[in-house]
């Protein structure tokens, strides 16, 4: 069972390391667990990016929203929405 | 009117030269090991994707779909090109049909990546002009090529800008094109028929400006160009 939450990343992709960031900060407020998947090396995790449409990394998934990329203004609605 | 635009965009997506990609280069690096494959459509026109991403690896095709169902490529993009749309800058890929034509690794940007970038780099906000102005100026050409000539001239046309992109040096003055063509695929660039693309195509072969393989074309580019310049002196 995947967390509501989800960031699908590899390593040495700064915007990756970005959105972790911004997701831990989130979590220290509220608490909310969210799950990082690498799609570098696990097959499985690109797979599973691949079937959800995301084609580059970060893929960020808020329920059932999609973000193909970092654009912390929208990540911030969507989380507060979410959230809500 | 239409066909002409999408044709005339083939040649937007110009990447820029690698020393000034290397920079951006730093902030997607490469560490994939997994790759999209070959046919993974990225984006729909009904559901465009909000980010910029460079394509480091392999090959996207942007093309649309006329009421007929018959393919229009816009433009490919190659390593070290962009596409992408966000709310201050559009890299014209909007409402298109984005697939991958093989193994594909891309990488997304964030704006604000980007907008330090260029700010950092005034020279390469320069060039930015100057690419749009050179896209007009080859629209204009172009229109005037397709308004003007005849299927050959469109179909050697395409196989100049494709070779100029991602042609490598063959034998006997050739140059291949790297990436596997059908030409259907050719026809469906500038929206004629796979059945008319074919006899243009024997017909240059046997004046020795291209030569044609089982998904692969080399085109004699000084040949080639001599041909199209002849052309527009007739006109």
């Amino acid at each position: 069972m995947r967390a509501d939450i989800r960031i699908y990343v590899t390593q040495d992709c700064p915007s990756c390391k970005e959105v972790i960031r911004y997701m831990e900060r989130y979590k220290e407020r509220t608490f909310r667990p969210f799950e990082v998947l690498d799609v570098g090396y696990n097959k499985l995790h690109f797979q599973e990016m691949l079937e959800l449409g995301g084609f580059a990394t970060p893929f960020i998934i808020v329920n059932e929203h999609k973000l193909h990329t970092f654009d912390e203004a929208l990540l911030d609605r969507l989380l507060e929405d979410d959230h809500g | 009117m239409d066909k002409l635009w999408y044709l005339s965009r083939i040649s937007l997506f110009e990447s820029l030269p690698p020393e000034d990609l290397e920079q951006i280069d730093k902030m997607a690096p490469m560490t994939h090991f997994n790759k999209l494959p070959k046919n993974t459509v990225i984006q729909q026109p009904d559901s465009t994707v909000e980010g910029l991403f460079i394509v480091k690896e392999g090959k996207v095709r942007l093309y649309k779909l006329n009421a007929d169902g018959k393919q229009f490529t816009v433009g490919i993009l190659g390593p070290g090109n962009m596409f992408g749309e966000v709310h201050f800058i559009s890299l014209g890929t909007k409402g298109l049909y984005i697939e991958t034509v093989e193994e594909t690794l891309i990488c997304s940007l964030t704006k604000n990546q980007f907008e330090n970038f260029l700010l950092q780099r005034p020279k390469l906000a320069i060039k930015f002009l100057q690419i749009l102005s050179d896209r007009l100026q080859e629209k204009e050409e172009l229109l005037e090529r397709i308004a003007l000539g005849n299927l050959q001239d469109q179909v050697l046309y395409l196989l100049v800008k494709l070779a100029d992109k991602f042609g490598i040096p063959s034998e006997g003055g050739m140059v291949k094109i790297d990436m596997p063509l059908t030409h259907q695929e050719l026809a469906n660039m500038i929206g004629a028929t796979r059945e008319s693309v074919t006899v243009v195509l024997h017909d240059l072969a046997k004046e020795n400006i291209v030569i044609t393989g089982r998904m692969n074309i080399q085109v004699h580019l000084s040949k080639a160009k001599e041909h199209l310049a002849n052309k527009l002196d007739e006109v």
